[in-house]
Order: structure tokens, then sequence, then C-alpha cells
């Protein structure tokens, strides 16, 4: 019926120019992961973290934690230079040249992470609000990667090819082996900075520098601390991927030396029908605590229900970040659990450096910062430390060699999270950061359990064996 | 009782999703001949209207054609914009939420039942495949684009709290009562169905219709309508089966979509008919991947390969080879044909024109073109495997990417493991892979049409799983640092980033460029000739009809052997070629979906010619085609929602995909002109 008219092609053909057309308009404000980048507000500029004055005044890095006091005055892009009191009246500035911030992020595809994308987009706007990178302006050139790994590639060769382009921020990129092949020191040799460490080979990574810990230090901190407070019979359910291989081995090896004993271990598939049979296989009854290495939230809630089912709702849950939402938070889901992060991101209220965030956050009407939003953040605000130490070395734009010689020339007091030093120790050379703490959400609110621990990496060569 | 034994009692809840889903897959496929690949999506959307209307009162509305976007585009000003979501003044009580989601499953099976699938009753199996797969991506991203890709939403479960919070002790096992509950309504619903079926005007009608539409038409029963109501029973039923079980699988834009895949095993098991064997497998599978879950951790002896994943779908492809039956076919309804597998004419000047432009794109072209030409070359290899195994033999293969992993780890594992140089390493790598598909052959020569889809996907899931998964040489997942060196003969390189002296330096430099060329060139030449030979002859005639190909003599099992074996070949250059091109392998790159993607995409060019498997090559991720696009209209997170939404689109106009678009409107054109000149001749 369809074939023999003649109208339906030609109706077909303007419906598909009409919604490719409206694909292409202005959507912003129309999604809830829309990219709104608005302008920081003066409040937030007058939180100023990182004058350019004390930038240009001294090799040292800003204090994220100093900065955070609200009466410092804020600098508009000066020098310590336009303070001198000898100049009547200083003449204007000449603006100078823009930093190209080339960042790669999944965002578009079925599997997405547009929240980072906007994280960037607001951090880098802050940041311009408050100065820039050392009185310079930063161009955020963000290339977009789907969830396949030719979007990753070809996003990777763009900056590669792009000699404005001196380094280059990964906010999630999961598609990361090619990017790294060609970025890396096998390729053209730019810093990457950011990334989170998803898999065991982006902690090997030459070249990149990361502040997230990795699911191993996380995992080891777990471990450490369910040891401290008596813990030391566990089960284990682990998701079935590249990361939850290695972490396995590392949990039976690390709390085995710790004193502690695994009892089983569960691997379990992204997109899981019901938790509670592997719940049960891995024998939670019998045992003081559950470690749970899940690669997704979607996992939380069903484990909740899993063990409350099972009368265990009380059993000491350990596990990394991703129940920590707010939307875990309002329902309870994660009551009780031992939840190990590598930054303060969820403190908010009881550490300055959250309240920034969410200040921030607030400032561009982009909601709560959430999940991954947060450990991004700490990696945006430690590559703009990086290239700011950079950009005072070389009184100008920094080259690649001099921001991967700022990168490894000292510590680095992280936002929301502890100082860390690049590279990384031993092999984990993009490890900048082995730290984690344990928090816990305690009526509604979270609240620390343990400071800031290093994971001892080296300890985890054994993995690499064989 | 043992663990084992509750383990087979905690499969109910698993059994009860996967049941449910199966269900519905008959229901569809009883109702209109469609194995609904989209039908989890479908879920998955409703699902999601629930919970917005449960917690906000809104209504989604997935991204519509704006009918003045061309003008707002033109002169940059916004005239009018659709809605995201709609709002209808706060929060719905949670039956009213139901009540309310259930209506747009309805709505929206109406509209595929009318807008789509009514348009396709005369088609192949594989455009029906095409379609649902569309409809399937085109959910997936709009759910995306709605709700974030990460953030499960709150959902409010409807089985109440006294359930849900209570525990059953059978003989000593702790069974929480809603997965009974789960259970028993799915089987309530299966029991319905069946009854709905066996004794009802309805029932008979579509039983009639299914049997033969046009005799009964005849006896006054009206097919159509009748295919409508299953079509939105179907979405009803899947809807509800969403907003059921999404509490206990949290909900996420590829959650349902996942589960499909045990459940179309198990309305395989049930041929598409009995809703009962369908229900009943489904919960079997799900004892079975729970039980052989448990004997991995429980006993020493019992091998860690992934079984659970693995045997369920394992025993249900033996099934179908064992009892070797097609799907029953829907008497009334003429399978169309495939499109028309035309002899390429060999035009040296045309061929070698578009040869050079290919070159001085890959040399001198901006960036994204010469990546994109790049992409699109590979691409292109990979859909000419299809354009062997389907559009010359019409075996539906959904294998091709697990063979192109094959060839990856294989040049992993010859290559950078054993330091075999090129051009041995990817050969052997290329000859592994084509043992691989000819080991997955064998159900076809006992499986046909639609069936032979799902067998074939059950198979990536095993390569996936026992291979790529699995200890040996040909792992991928968790072994780092696996990268390629540039391949090179006789003291050339030809990879990625080998010099060369025009743009040599930039990445991808065109050596790498020409060597793609150069391989797809060679390969379109083998197929081309292929088609001409006496075994193209023999392959169309197996395509056509098997018996009357058997009856002249030619193998068939013979010839299915040899396409698959030829298909994996190809799909395992392009899956060398793609291992060069990024430098190293990563589990993620060869995720078992895609290989429905990948099927679409070929089809939409044009899956039975040389010239179809270049255009769909410009189609694929970071392709010629998309570059081009995207030069002109930055599709940017819509894309995947647009391409969806075009393959739909394509079944339902132009089935032929877009070589035979091409080729008609060629053929008018020279009508048209034969026509002109004879007027404009002398009398």
């Amino acid at each position: 019926m369809f074939r023999t008219s003649r109208q339906l092609p030609i109706l077909s053909a303007v419906l598909a120019v009409c919604l490719i057309a409206a694909a292409c308009g202005d959507d912003a404000g129309e999604d809830p992961a829309d990219s709104q980048a608005p302008a920081v507000s003066e409040e937030a500029a007058a939180a100023d973290p990182d004058s350019a004055s004390e930038a240009d005044s001294t090799a040292e890095a800003p204090d994220d934690a100093d900065t955070m006091d609200d009466t410092e005055t804020p600098d508009d892009a000066g020098t310590a230079d336009d303070a001198a009191p000898d100049v009547a009246e200083p003449a204007p500035e000449e603006p100078r040249a823009p930093i190209k911030f080339g960042a790669i992020n999944m965002q578009d595809g079925v599997i997405a992470f547009p929240e980072v994308g906007e994280s960037i987009e607001i951090w880098v706007d802050y940041w311009n609000a408050n100065g820039g990178i050392n009185g310079h302006p930063v161009e955020l050139e963000l290339c977009t990667a789907g969830d396949d790994a030719e979007s990753a590639l070809a996003c990777a060769q763009r900056f590669a090819n792009d000699d404005s382009v001196e380094f280059v921020y990964l906010g999630v990129v999961i598609n990361s082996a090619a990017v790294y092949e060609t970025l890396g020191p096998a390729g053209v040799n730019k810093p990457m900075l950011g990334n989170l460490l998803f898999d065991v080979p982006d902690q090997l990574q030459p070249g990149l520098y990361s502040t997230d810990p990795g699911t191993l230090a996380l995992a080891y901190e777990a471990l450490r601390y369910a040891v401290e407070e008596g813990t030391t019979s566990m089960a284990v359910v682990v998701e079935d991927s590249d990361v939850g291989e290695a972490t396995l081995g590392l949990v039976d090896f690390v709390f085995s030396s710790l004193g502690g004993e695994t009892t089983t271990a569960v691997k379990v598939a992204t997109g899981q029908a019901d938790f509670l049979p592997a719940l049960t296989a891995a024998g939670v009854a019998d045992t003081q605590g559950l470690i749970l290495l899940i690669g997704e939230s979607a996992a939380c809630q069903p484990t909740r229900d899993g063990l409350e089912a099972l009368g265990l709702g009380d059993l000491p849950v350990y596990l990394g970040e991703w129940c920590v939402g707010e939307e875990f938070r309002e329902a309870g889901t994660s009551e009780g659990w031992r939840t190990v992060i590598g930054h303060n991101g969820p403190l908010f209220g009881s550490d300055p450096d959250s309240d920034l965030v969410h200040q921030v956050y607030d400032d561009a009407g982009a909601g709560k910062p959430f999940g991954l939003i947060l450990p991004n953040l700490v990696n945006m605000d430690f590559a703009f430390q990086v290239l700011e130490a950079a950009a005072a070395e070389a009184g100008g734009l920094p080259t690649a060699e001099q921001v991967h010689a700022a990168a490894t020339a000292r510590p680095y007091e992280l936002l929301l999270g502890p100082t860390v030093s690049c590279p990384g120790p031993g092999l984990w050379v993009s490890t900048c950061n082995s730290g984690a703490r344990v928090i816990t959400l305690e009526d509604g609110q979270w609240v620390g359990l343990s400071p800031f621990n290093t994971a001892p990496m080296t300890f985890f060569d054994v993995l690499l064996e064989g | 009782m043992g663990p084992y034994a509750q383990q087979v009692l905690l499969s109910s809840g698993a059994g009860a999703i996967f049941a449910a889903l199966a269900i519905g897959l008959v229901l569809t496929y009883r109702a209109s001949g469609v194995i609904n690949f989209a039908h989890g999506a479908i879920a998955t959307w409703v699902a999601y209207t629930y919970t917005s209307l449960q917690n906000d009162g809104d209504i989604p509305i997935p991204p519509l054609p704006n009918p003045v976007a061309p003008i707002e585009g033109t002169f940059d000003v916004e005239i009018f914009d659709f809605p995201t979501f709609v709002s209808l003044g706060g929060p719905w009580p949670e039956g009213w939420a139901v009540l309310g989601a259930l209506t747009i499953a309805a709505l929206l099976g109406l509209l595929l039942h009318f807008g789509v699938f009514r348009a396709l009753r005369y088609q192949p199996p594989l455009t029906k495949v095409v379609a649902s797969v569309g409809i399937m991506l085109a959910f997936q991203s709009a759910i995306v684009l709605r709700y974030g890709g990460t953030r499960p939403p709150r959902i409010e479960p409807i089985i109440p709290d006294g359930l849900r919070t209570s525990t059953a002790n059978v003989f000593g096992s702790i069974v929480p009562w809603d997965r009974f509950a789960l259970l028993a309504i799915t089987l309530a619903m299966t029991a319905g169905l069946w009854f709905l079926f066996r004794y009802s005007r309805y029932g008979l009608h579509t039983r009639a219709s299914a049997e033969n539409e046009q005799y009964a038409t005849l006896l006054g029963i009206a097919a159509d309508r009748q295919a409508a109501l299953s079509w939105m029973l179907g979405t009803v039923l899947a809807g509800f089966v969403g907003i059921l079980v999404a509490p206990t699988t949290s909900l996420t834009p590829t959650n349902f979509t996942l589960f499909i895949v045990p459940a179309l095993g198990a309305a395989l098991l049930a041929r598409f008919t009995s809703f009962w064997v369908a229900a009943l497998g489904a919960v079997g599978i799900a004892m079975g991947q729970n039980v052989l879950l448990f004997a991995e951790i429980d006993q020493d002896w019992f091998p860690s390969l992934n079984l659970d994943a693995v045997l369920p779908l394992a025993i249900i492809v033996g099934a179908m080879v064992v009892r070797g039956e097609v799907l029953p076919g829907r008497g009334a309804i003429e399978a169309g044909r495939l499109p028309q597998a035309f002899v390429a004419r060999w035009r040296p000047a045309l061929a070698g024109f578009w040869v050079a432009a290919a070159a001085a794109v890959v040399v001198w072209g901006p960036f994204d073109y010469r990546i994109g030409m790049t992409n699109t070359m590979i691409g292109a290899i990979l859909v000419l495997s299809l354009v062997v195994v389907t559009g010359y033999v019409g075996q539906i293969s959904l294998a091709q990417l697990a063979f192109t992993g094959v060839a990856a780890a294989g040049l992993a594992a010859f290559g950078t493991d054993a330091g075999i140089p090129f051009p041995i390493a990817p050969l052997l790598a290329a000859a592994v892979a084509t043992l691989f598909g000819l080991v997955v052959a064998l159900p076809a020569l006992r499986v046909r049409g639609a069936s032979l889809a799902i067998v074939t996907l059950a198979a990536a899931v095993a390569i996936d799983q026992l291979v790529f998964r699995g200890d040996g040489w040909f792992r991928i997942e968790g072994v780092p640092n696996r990268s390629f060196d540039d391949p090179s003969l006789f003291g050339v390189e030809f990879g990625p980033s080998s010099s060369f002296p025009i743009n040599g330096d930039e990445l991808p430099t065109p050596a790498f460029g020409l060597f793609v060329l150069v391989v797809l060139v060679l390969l379109a030449i083998m197929v081309s000739r292929l088609r001409q030979s006496r075994l193209g002859e023999q392959m169309l005639a197996v395509r056509a009809n098997e018996r009357a190909a058997a009856a002249a003599g030619v193998n068939v099992a013979g010839i299915k052997l040899a396409a698959f074996g030829i298909a994996a070949f190809i799909a395992a250059v392009a899956g060398t070629l793609n291992a060069y091109k990024l430098g190293t392998i990563q589990i993620t790159n060869y995720t078992v979906l895609t290989n429905l993607a990948i099927l679409a995409f070929a089809y939409l060019g044009g899956i039975s010619s040389i010239t179809g498997a270049l255009y769909a090559g410009t189609l694929f991720s970071a392709g010629i085609g998309v570059v081009v696009g995207e030069e002109f209209i930055d599709l940017g997170r819509y894309e995947a929602y647009v391409a969806g939404v075009a393959l739909v689109l394509t079944a339902i106009v132009n089935p032929e995909g877009i070589d035979g678009f091409d080729r008609a409107q060629r053929e008018r054109l020279r009508r048209w002109w034969r026509r002109r000149r004879a007027a404009m001749a002398p009398a």
C-alpha cells in the first residue's frame, strides 16, 4: 500500500529533513543533560581560588585549601606588575593570547557522559571568570566522542595534528587505548591530563596524569578500612569487565596480606536481571561484609533491596562511589555503607572545597554535581594548576614539554582531595593520586570515616605478572 | 535444601523477567511476523515514562521533526520548538501513572503498526529485522537524550511493600515473596495470552490471519485490525513488564535490550508460537544461568568459562540445529525478495575515477575527510562480508563483528606477542577467523531466515564470553598494552603513522589510507568475480530457493559453508585493518549488540551489491558520509537517534537501500532520455 503511494517517499523525505534540522537546532535548556555554560556570578568570582597575581608572583601553584576564603579579593586578570605604586595611571594591559584547552569527552551515543562535558565547560568558565590561566584566557575546544573507538581516535588525531593544542584533557574516555597510542609517547607525546582510571591499562599509561585513584587504590582502602574496623571475612561481587577481573585478583591478594579472607567471589555482567542470586551465591549470609565492585549506578538500589530481602540490611558493604548520587542519598540506598572515594565531593556542608563546587554549580544553574562530575572536577582543577605552573615557567603559552615538566615538577594540593604528585609510583605512572578515604551516609548526611590514606601502588605489581 | 536448589528458587525473579519479555516477542511475531528486537527498548521507554509521570507528572516527548527548522536554520531565528517534556501538573499517584504509561504504550503500538510494520508486511525477514533495529536505536537514543545515560531514575515498585519486604522460607532457603509474585504475574500473563489466543474471537482471528491472511480476509476477518490490536497488546505488555520489573533490575537505557538475548532464545525454543514454551524456557534459562554461575564458584573442577552466559544459549542453538526447523511462516504473507544482486559491470574509467578520488581524499583531503575516508573503506570491507553471506546467499549473520575481534586478537597473539611479521601475522589471524566462521556456519545448515539471525547472535555472545573473556591466546579482556606496529613490507611502512611524502606529518598519514584502499579494491574485485563465477551463481540459486537449488544439483551445505568462510575471512581483513588503525585492541570495540547496527547499515547501503557496501561504509562511525553530513548539519548527540529513524524510513520507503534507490533513479533518467530522444526523432 505504501509502496504504491507517490506521496509517502516525499513525505518521508520532508519529515527526515525536518527531523535532522530540528536535531540541529539550539536545544539548550530543553534537556536535563544539555550543556549549559552560563557565566559564573560575581559571588563565585569572589571565591577566586587562584588569582593571577598570586600565580605571577610565586612559582608555587595556588593552594586551594587556602583560597576558599570568601574574603579574598578577585583579581581581574591583572598581574603583580599592575599593582606597582609608582604608576599613576597604569596603561591597560594587552590581552594575553588564549590557551587552547583541547578536551575529549564521551558524550554522544547510548553510553554517554554529557554531564562530564558540561562540568568541563562550567569549570573553564569559572576559571576564565577568575583570570584564566596566568592571565591567559582559556579557549575550550571540546571534541565529543561517541561510545565507539573510532570517534575517540579521531578526536585524538585531531589534537595530535593541531600544533596550537599542546596538551589534551580527557573527561571520560572509556575507549582510551587508541587515544593513548596516538597522544602518548608512542605517538606525538602530548601531555594527557585527566581521565578516570577505569581499567588497569589506564593506570600504567606514560604521559597521562590523572588524579583519579583508580579502582585498585579504592579497593585497597576499602579492604584496609575493613580490617581496621574488624571485618576480616568478606564476600566479593565484582563486575565482569577488564577492571573487575584485575580487581578480583587484587582483593584476594591484598585482603589476605592484611589478615582478611575473601570467602567467595562472584562476577556479574553489566545489566543484571536480578542481583539476588549473585548475592546469595557470594554467600553474604556467612560473612562479615561484602565488597561490591560494580561499574554502574544501576546496581546500587537492587543490591540494597537484595540485602534487605535477605535480612542483611546492616551488613557492612564496601564499595566505590557509584552509589554517591543525590538520589541515593535521598532514598537512603547507601545508608551505612562504607563508600570509598578519592575526593571530598559529597561532603557538602563540612568541606569548604565541596561547598565551593556546589556554589559554582548553583551559580551556573546546573543543578547539583553528582557521580562522575566530582572526580572530573578534581582532574580539571589539577589540570589548571599544572597549566598555571607551566605558563608561569614559560612566561607565556606553555609548550607540551613544559606541561609535562610542570606536571611532574612538584606536588599539587587538589581541590576536594589530598596532595598528589606525578608520575605515579613505579609502573603505575599515570596514577598521580593513590589516596582514598572512606565515607558513609549517616541519617541522610555524608560523613568521613577515615582520612585520605595512600595505597602502596607498587604492592600491586604482582597483578601484572604474567 | 541445598544451595543449588536455592539458586533454582532464586531464579524466579530473572526467570520472570526473561519470560515476560519472551512472551511479548512471541505475541508480536504471531501477530505480525516481526521478530521485534526493539521490544526491550519499548519496555524501557514506557518504564521511564512511568517514572516521569510518578515523580514529576511529565510525559517525555521524543525528538520530533520541527516543520519550521529549515527556516530557523537559514535565518538563525527560533520560531518554534517542541517541548522535551509535557507537564501534566505535578506527580501522579502510582495507579494513574501506570495507567498513563500503559496508554502511551498502546498508542506506541498503534504507531508502530500503522507507521512501520504494516508497510513491511510483504518484505523479507531481513527488512523487518532492520526496521526493528532502527526502532531500538531510536528509542535507546531518545531515552539518553531525555534522561541522560548514567543515572537510574527513582522508580516506585508497584508490587506491594508487604511482598517486597517479607521472605519465604522454602526448606531452609530464603526467597523474597516479590520474586514469586513476579513469577506468578508472568505466568498469569502467559496463561491469559494462551487463553486469549486459544479461545477468544480475537485469538481465533489472529491465528487465522497468521495461517493464511488472504483466506482470513475472504472470511471477513480484518487482519489488519487484528495486527494493530496485537501490536497494542504487545507494547502494553512490554511496558507493563518494564514498570513491573524495573525496581528489581534498575532502569538504564540498555538494560532491557540486553535481556532480550535470553528472551529471544526462549522465544526461538518456542518457535515463536507457544507462549508456555517461551515462558517456561525463559525460566529454564535463568535457572541454568544461576546454577552454572554457582557451580563455577562452588566446584573447583568446574571450568571458569563464563558458561552461565553461554550454555543456555548454546542449548537453544543445539536444539534448533537438531530440530532444524525454520520459524513457522505466516501463510498468506509472501516473503518479499532481497534486493537484487547485480553483476558489476566493468567500467574501467568510472572505477578509476572513484579510486583516484578516494586516493586524492586520503592524500590531500582535510583531516576529517582523510580519517572519514579510511573509516569508510574499512567499514565497506566489513559490509562486503555481509554482501557475500547475506546478499548473495540470503543467510542473515549477526556475528561479523565477532570475526573482526577474533582477527584483531589473532593479530595481537601472532604479531605482537609471537613476533610474526606482516603479512603472515594478519593472514594467520584471518585464517583463524575463517575457521570460526565455518563453525558458526554449522547451524546455518539447518536453520535459516530470522532464526539464523538469532542463532548467529548467540554465536557472537559465545565468542565474546569464551574467546574474548576466557583464558587463552585470543583473550582481549584485561590484557594491557597490546599495541600493533605499523605494517611494513620490503622496508616500506604503511601504517597510520608511517612516513609519506605528502601530508606525512599529520595523523593518520596517507600511507595507511592508501594501503586500505588497495585492500578494498582487491576485495571488491574478488567479490565481483565471485558474483560472476559459478560459485556465485550457485549462491544466488541457494538464496532464491534452497530446494530448487538442491534439485538442480547444487551442494547447498557446501555453498553455505563457503559463503560463511569467505565472509568471515573478509570480516577478518577488516578486523586486522581496524586493529592497525586503532593501534591497539580493547574489548569495548567488539560489543555484541553492535552487530545489529552493522547489519542495519549494510542494509541501508544496499546489502546485495558492492556499490551498496561502499554506500554503507560511508555511514559507519566517523565515516565520510557522517563527516560530510556534519560539515553542513551538526547532528551532535542526535546522531544515533536520526540514524535509527533513518533506518526505519529506509526500510519502509526504500527497501532496496541507497544503492537500489540510486539505480532506480538512474534507470528512470535513462528511460526519460530515451523517450525524449524518441519524441525528438523525425517521424
